[in-house]
Formats: structure tokens, C-alpha cells, sequence
């Protein structure tokens, strides 16, 4: 048991240097507060999101605690490795390690309440841009090389509870504590030497709160529907070198369902809407970045699994569509994503490893993006 | 299990390495604020400009500058050397000397106008009296055909130079001269107390100089030996000793005098200029200074010697307490700067880079913001600039400065 929970740890953990609690994910997360992140858990991930909003081991509703049964601890790591290209640039095998959601959750002693304490990324705003440009000073042209490079992001910090009314219907609360800093760094050399190389760093921090509710029921047994609606805050924005900046996030609807027409087949569906376009009023007007409101959908297609007592190894196939908030320009960014995983129950279900591999096709605003996504996740139920 | 061990180490592998750096396709997806280059020249941003002379007195420098008479800057050299003894060790013994054969001076050539052929240099006998009190007029006199005792033809390169009045009494090694005087040479050794002492002067039909090694300097000093016989048991024994100068200084013709709104550097005595610098906070606490020039403009065509250049330099101080402040370490750089070295002659604005004094007054706002001008080497030439200082009415001290405004990437949010 030890030893493979080392191992599993070490999947986890290990995989790349991962210097860093966050990466650049997408050429997309240098646009406004940076790329949207998925509270969802590997299993979701793997079946394009689709289960979220029905999944207690995700944090889109928090209904889905009054499923939880046992002490429950999850984390997910996921890798990506990538490429773009924009305008005339273009870059390919760019990798980082990220560690975009975790979990604790369980039910309060024997009584129909559960509680849910869960960490996942709000947004990301980590990039690494490097440019050149011609510059004139002094009345001669100047080669300089610019680095812009942001590390981190926005947090989402769930706190919940959810209340179950018996295994039919469920109900739940949270609030969101959004918080979190990005260390920003900007480098500048000149090809003349004459001109010193500027070096500048400094922490953006941001803070924000939201609240969010939901229900599940289970009108049948081979149904389960669930509903969600969260609403945030303004986001304060506090850079040292700047009055405060506040901007307006947005609402979100999330559903989903989850049909089981035999035994070893499950089927999901959900969909998901965000206000985002309520923040276009906080973008300076001298910018052209255009801000959209943004669907998902999901669904995906889970075959056997020890959870129906249908082989060791469950088969997880997913769909996701996804629209991006932020654009430089009035083509509203898109992804699309298909995805595989699977998972193994161990230790006496006491533990489980999922993992999926995800292929992500971005595209819109004048860029395409390519990715894979491997994510795997460790649970453990002491 | 082996597996799931063998898919930890190829996802480790897959993951290595992390790879995040690539390149912007600005400004759609680059982070939204530019970076802006502010070129300037800022006027008044000099304030408290002051200066002071006497820092090195002349027979304290490392070297002394002769300069031809006729000239706007004309200067001598004087030596007075340790006394010889009258006396002299042979076998343990103190021996008189019974009878001197000549005399050896050794002079050490720095530097010399390099466009003319015919510097000649010119050694003359002084007094011993000759002191730092003595002056231009208080030793003139001694400098006249009664008292010459030899001369010598500077090359303007390494040195095959001729003794113009004896050349087999000249022989010269690189950049060192060796004259040979007669017994004659010091009349009155006896009654000096053995001592000597000899001036250096420049002829030439045109305007030149010479920088001559002094005691104090690290190129070699001049010496004088002296060539001797005693009567050693009867047989005459050839002996020589050698001193060293117990004095070494150089004497100028009267310098012009300086104007209120002038700001004075190098001369002799040396001099050295103040300037406090006075920058808005824009710049100082929310910018990156790339480059940052200072702007001085001669009131006067810079004085030295004829030919030569004139090394100026800025310094930071570790804490301004006026006319004693020391000046700080050039910071180390791969690029020259801090020092300008303008010709004689010359009234082309000043132009020195300052950047790397400015930047430390940046990080550290408790650090004094005095700038320190003293030319380099100090004292030991008489290359002397005069500046126009901010209470001139026109060209006064200036500061090109070249800056980039604090960078933020939060302007266009969201």
C-alpha cells in the first residue's frame, strides 16, 4: 500500500521540475485577468467536463457534497505540452507542470451535512513573452530585447457545505474567497551596451469573494441532474505603482446530467454560461480588447469502472466546447477538447489514481493553439 | 505494479524541462502597457555647485609636467637630492673622498608631446634652498646659460635620443634618461653639504612638454650618482653613491584667475568641482535610468599641456561633508565610463557618462547625490578645465538622460 501510494506521489509530484505552482498554459492567458481555470477533477477532465456540476470530487456545485461520503482528498497535476502561433510568431514545445486543483471534502459525522474545502485556479496570468523592437534614442536606432514575464494567478478558495435530503436530492452552498498575487518581471536589453539593461519586478495582488449555489436530484436511477449558479465580486487589482483597479467578474450557470441506460454506461452531458462581457465596462477605452460572454459544453462517455462493478479499469471519453472571455480583437477565441483517461481503485478503495490525456485545439483572436493535456490525480479516503 | 512504476518514470521524463519563454506577437498577445524610452537633456537639475583648490600640491604628485615658456600654462621641474657623504665605506672603513670624476643624473620620461622633433630638455644647476615655498620668479634666475649643465633632444617616440652638446655623455634606456655631468657641474658641493639640486625646463621653438617620474609616483623616480675616487691604502679606488631626491616638485608660471560663475577642476594646486544633483521623483523613484550623460561647457579652451589630453573625472562621495568629501571607487564596467578626456585646447562640451553613479543614488534614496570632479592623475598636471557652473547665464551644466518609466502591466485591465 505504502509503496504504491509512493509511486502514485511521485506521478503526482515529480513530473518535471515544476519550479513553479503555475506555468504558462496558453498564449491566450496574456489577455485581460488571464486564462479561466477548471475546478474540476481528473475524472471530469477526462469526460470533458461534463460531470462537474454532478461530481463531488469537482468544485462547480456544491449540491455535490451531499454525495460525499467518507473523508474524502484529492489533487490533480496536470502537464502540458504546447504550441502557437500568433500573427508572425509562432512557438512550439513550450512544457510546464501546473497544480490547478485539490480538494478536501466529507460528511459531518453521521448528520446530512457535508462540508467541502477546495482550491482551484480562478484564472491564470502566467506567461514568459520575449520581443525585440527598434528603438530610437539619441537619434539612432537601438535594437532592444524585451522579457515580460508574469508567474501566477487568481486562486479560488471554496468554502462549502451541501445538504442531503436523502439520496434523491441535495443542496449547497459555498463561498468563494478569490485571492492571489502574479510576480511580475520585465527585462529590457539594448544592443548597444552604452544603455544599462532595465530590470523591474513586482507582485500584483488580487482579491475578490464570490458565492455560489446548487442542487442535485436523482429523479430516477438511471438520471441524475444537477444545477448550479455562482455569482463574484468585483476583482481588486492593488499594483504598488497604481490607484486601485477593480473589475467586475462575472455570473455563472452551470447544468449538467448524467444518464445510465445500463449498468456499465453512463452518459453526461452539461453546459455551463458566464457573464464575462459585464467586465467590458472596466476596459480603458484607448484598448481594443473585447470581452465575451462565454458557453461550455461538455459531455462524455464513461464505460465500466468498479463503480458499477463492470472490469477493474473504467474507459472515460470526452467532449468539451469551450468559448474564451478575452480577445484582442472582435473574433471571440474558442477551444475544443478531446480527451481519454482512466483510473485505478486501490488499497482497499481507500485510494485511487485517475489520469487523462487531452488534446486541445485553440483558435480565434488572430491565434491557434495546440495542446496536450495530461492530467492525473491522486485520492485518497483514509 | 511494474507498470505503473515504468508510467512514472516516462511521465517524468515527458515532463522534464520545464519550457515556458516564447516569443510575443505584439501588441495583440503581448501583456497589454509598452515600455517607453524617455530621451531628455534637463536643465537646473544641478544645485550647490561649488569648488576648491589645493587637494595635491605639486611636490606631492606622481609626476611633474615641464612645459615650454611662451605658453598659456608654462611650468619647471626642480629636484633637490639627499646630501652625499663625505665619506665613503671601503673595507669596512670610512674613507674620505679624495676626488670626484663626475656626476650621473637618471630621469624618468612619462609622457611627452609626441608631434615635435625638436623638445629639447634642458638641466640647469639650483640652489639648494629650492623649496615647495620657492616660485616661478624665486627660482627664474637660476634658470639661465650660467647655469645650464646639459641638454638633451626628447624623440616624440621610444627614445634614441642625442645629447646636443655631448653625445657620448648620453646613453638612454627606454623611456629613461641618463646624463652625464662634469666635476664642475656642482661647484659648491662642499660648501651645499654635499647636497644637489637641478631645474628642468623645455626648449622648443613651439609649445610642448614632458611629464618627468616623481618621488611620490610608481614609474621610477630620477636619482643622482656620483663618481668618486678614495684613497684606499695608498691606491686610488673607484666608488660610487647614488641619492635619491629628498625634494621633487614642479613650478608653474601664474595661472589665470577663475570667474564667480566658474566651476574650476585639476590646475595647481590641484582643484576639485561639486555638483549636487537634484532629480524629480518620476524619474528617480519610478524609472530605469538606461543612460545618463553630463553636460559641462568649457568657460575657457581647456589648459595643459601643449598636445596633451586632460583625464576628467566624476565620482560618487560616501557622504558629502563639503570640500573633504572623499571621492568613491570608479564603479567597475565594461564600458568606459565616468571619465572624460577632452585635448587642450578644446571647447567642445564635456560629455561624461554617469550612469553607473546614478543608479546606485536610485536604489538608494539615503545615499548622498554629490558628484565629485577632479581630473586624473591629480595634481601632477597642469591640465585644468573650467567649467560654466548654474549660476552662468548661459550653458550651464546639464544632464542627458535616457529612461524608461516604471513598467505596469495593469494599465488596460481587465
Amino acid at each position: 500500500m505504502i509503496r504504491r501510494v509512493v509511486v502514485l506521489a511521485l506521478l503526482l509530484a515529480g513530473i518535471g521540475p515544476a519550479s513553479r505552482v503555475a506555468a504558462q498554459s496558453s498564449v491566450y492567458g496574456v489577455l485581460g485577468i488571464g486564462m479561466p481555470g477548471r475546478p474540476v477533477s481528473v475524472r471530469s477532465r477526462a469526460l470533458g467536463d461534463a460531470v462537474g456540476v454532478n461530481d463531488p470530487g469537482s468544485a462547480v456545485n456544491p449540491a455535490t457534497l451531499g454525495l460525499s461520503g467518507r473523508l474524502t482528498v484529492s489533487g490533480v497535476s496536470e502537464t502540458s505540452n504546447r504550441k502557437f502561433s500568433a500573427g508572425d510568431v509562432s512557438s512550439d514545445n513550450l512544457r510546464d507542470t501546473r497544480f490547478p486543483f485539490a480538494i478536501v471534502s466529507g460528511r459531518i459525522q453521521s448528520s446530512p451535512l457535508s462540508f467541502g474545502v477546495s482550491y482551484s485556479t480562478y484564472t491564470e496570468r502566467s506567461y514568459d513573452v520575449e520581443t525585440t523592437d527598434t528603438v530610437s534614442i539619441r537619434g539612432v536606432d537601438v535594437e532592444t530585447k524585451d522579457r515580460l514575464k508574469s508567474d501566477g494567478g487568481i486562486a479560488d478558495i471554496r468554502l462549502a457545505l451541501g445538504w442531503s435530503f436523502g439520496p434523491r436530492f441535495q443542496v449547497g452552498a459555498g463561498v468563494h474567497i478569490l485571492s492571489g498575487s502574479t510576480r511580475e518581471q520585465l527585462q529590457r536589453t539594448f544592443s548597444d551596451p552604452v544603455y544599462i539593461s532595465v530590470s523591474q519586478r513586482g507582485d500584483v495582488d488580487y482579491a475578490g469573494w464570490g458565492l455560489s449555489f446548487g442542487v442535485v436530484t436523482t429523479p430516477l436511477r438511471i438520471l441524475r441532474v444537477g444545477a448550479a449558479v455562482r455569482r463574484d465580486s468585483r476583482l481588486s487589482v492593488n499594483d504598488a505603482l497604481l490607484p486601485a483597479l477593480e473589475v467586475q467578474l462575472p455570473w455563472s450557470v452551470s447544468a449538467g446530467a448524467i444518464l445510465a441506460p445500463v449498468r456499465m454506461l453512463r452518459l453526461s452531458v452539461s453546459a455551463q454560461h458566464r457573464s464575462w462581457s459585464v467586465a467590458q465596462g472596466d476596459v480603458p477605452e484607448w484598448t481594443t480588447l473585447t470581452v465575451f460572454d462565454t458557453w461550455e459544453l461538455g459531455s462524455g462517455l464513461e464505460i465500466g469502472g468498479p463503480d458499477v462493478g463492470a472490469g477493474r479499469f473504467p474507459l472515460r471519453l470526452g467532449f468539451r466546447y469551450a468559448q474564451l472571455p478575452f480577445s484582442p480583437n472582435a473574433d471571440q477565441p474558442r477551444e475544443i477538447g478531446l480527451s481519454a483517461g482512466s483510473g485505478v481503485v486501490f488499497a482497499s478503495s481507500r485510494a485511487s489514481f485517475e489520469f487523462s490525456l487531452e488534446r486541445v485545439v485553440r483558435d480565434g483572436g488572430g491565434a491557434t493553439e495546440r495542446a496536450w493535456q495530461l492530467a492525473l490525480g491522486l485520492t485518497l479516503r483514509p | 505494479m511494474r507498470p505503473l512504476r515504468l508510467a512514472a518514470v516516462a511521465l517524468m521524463l515527458w515532463g522534464c524541462g520545464e519550457s515556458t519563454t516564447a516569443p510575443g506577437d505584439c501588441p495583440d498577445y503581448c501583456p497589454p502597457a509598452r515600455l517607453e524610452v524617455v530621451d531628455t537633456v534637463l536643465q537646473g537639475v544641478f544645485t550647490g555647485e561649488e569648488w576648491f583648490r589645493g587637494y595635491i600640491q605639486p611636490y606631492a604628485a606622481t609626476s611633474m609636467e615641464v612645459v615650454s615658456t611662451g605658453t598659456e600654462a608654462a611650468s619647471r621641474a626642480v629636484i633637490r637630492f639627499t646630501p652625499f657623504s663625505s665619506e665613503i665605506t671601503i673595507g669596512g672603513e670610512l674613507v674620505p673622498v679624495s676626488q670626484t670624476d663626475s656626476f650621473r643624473l637618471r630621469l624618468q620620461v612619462l609622457r611627452r608631446t609626441t608631434e615635435v622633433t625638436d623638445l629639447e630638455l634642458l638641466v640647469y644647476r639650483l640652489p639648494i634652498t629650492v623649496d615647495s615655498t620657492s616660485r616661478w620668479d624665486d627660482v627664474a634666475p637660476y634658470f639661465a646659460d650660467s647655469t645650464l649643465l646639459a641638454s638633451i633632444i626628447i624623440p616624440p617616440d621610444s627614445f634614441a635620443p642625442t645629447d646636443s652638446t655631448n653625445t657620448d655623455s648620453v646613453s638612454v634606456a627606454v623611456d629613461t634618461i641618463g646624463i652625464t655631468l662634469p666635476p664642475s657641474a656642482f661647484p659648491n658641493l662642499e660648501a651645499d653639504s654635499f647636497a644637489t639640486a637641478v631645474g628642468l625646463a623645455v626648449r622648443i621653438d613651439q609649445a610642448a612638454y614632458v611629464d618627468l617620474g616623481a618621488r611620490e609616483g610608481t614609474f621610477g623616480a630620477s636619482y643622482m650618482a656620483w663618481f668618486v675616487k678614495a684613497d684606499s691604502s695608498g691606491t686610488a679606488v673607484d666608488r660610487t653613491e647614488s641619492r635619491v631626491p629628498g625634494f621633487d616638485s614642479f613650478i608653474v608660471a601664474d595661472q589665470p584667475t577663475v570667474g564667480d560663475d566658474v566651476l574650476a577642476v585639476g590646475g595647481v594646486p590641484s582643484a576639485r568641482a561639486f555638483l549636487r544633483i537634484d532629480l524629480p521623483d518620476e524619474i528617480m523613484k519610478f524609472s530605469n535610468i538606461v543612460r545618463a550623460d553630463l553636460l559641462l561647457v568649457p568657460a575657457a579652451p581647456v589648459m595643459g599641456g601643449p598636445g596633451d589630453t586632460v583625464s576628467v573625472a566624476v565620482f560618487a562621495v560616501d557622504a558629502d561633508i563639503g570640500p573633504k568629501s572623499k571621492p568613491q571607487a570608479l564603479p567597475s564596467d565594461s564600458i568606459a565610463r565616468g571619465y572624460a578626456t577632452p585635448a587642450v585646447g578644446s571647447v567642445d562640451t564635456v560629455r561624461i557618462d554617469i550612469t553607473t553613479l546614478l543608479l546606485p543614488m536610485q536604489a538608494d534614496s539615503t545615499r548622498p547625490r554629490t558628484m565629485l570632479l577632479r581630473v586624473i592623475p591629480e595634481g601632477s598636471t597642469l591640465g585644468q578645465l573650467l567649467f560654466r557652473s548654474s549660476s552662468s547665464a548661459v550653458a550651464r551644466p546639464a544632464l542627458h538622460l535616457t529612461y524608461v518609466p516604471f513598467f505596469t502591466l495593469e494599465e488596460p485591465l481587465p
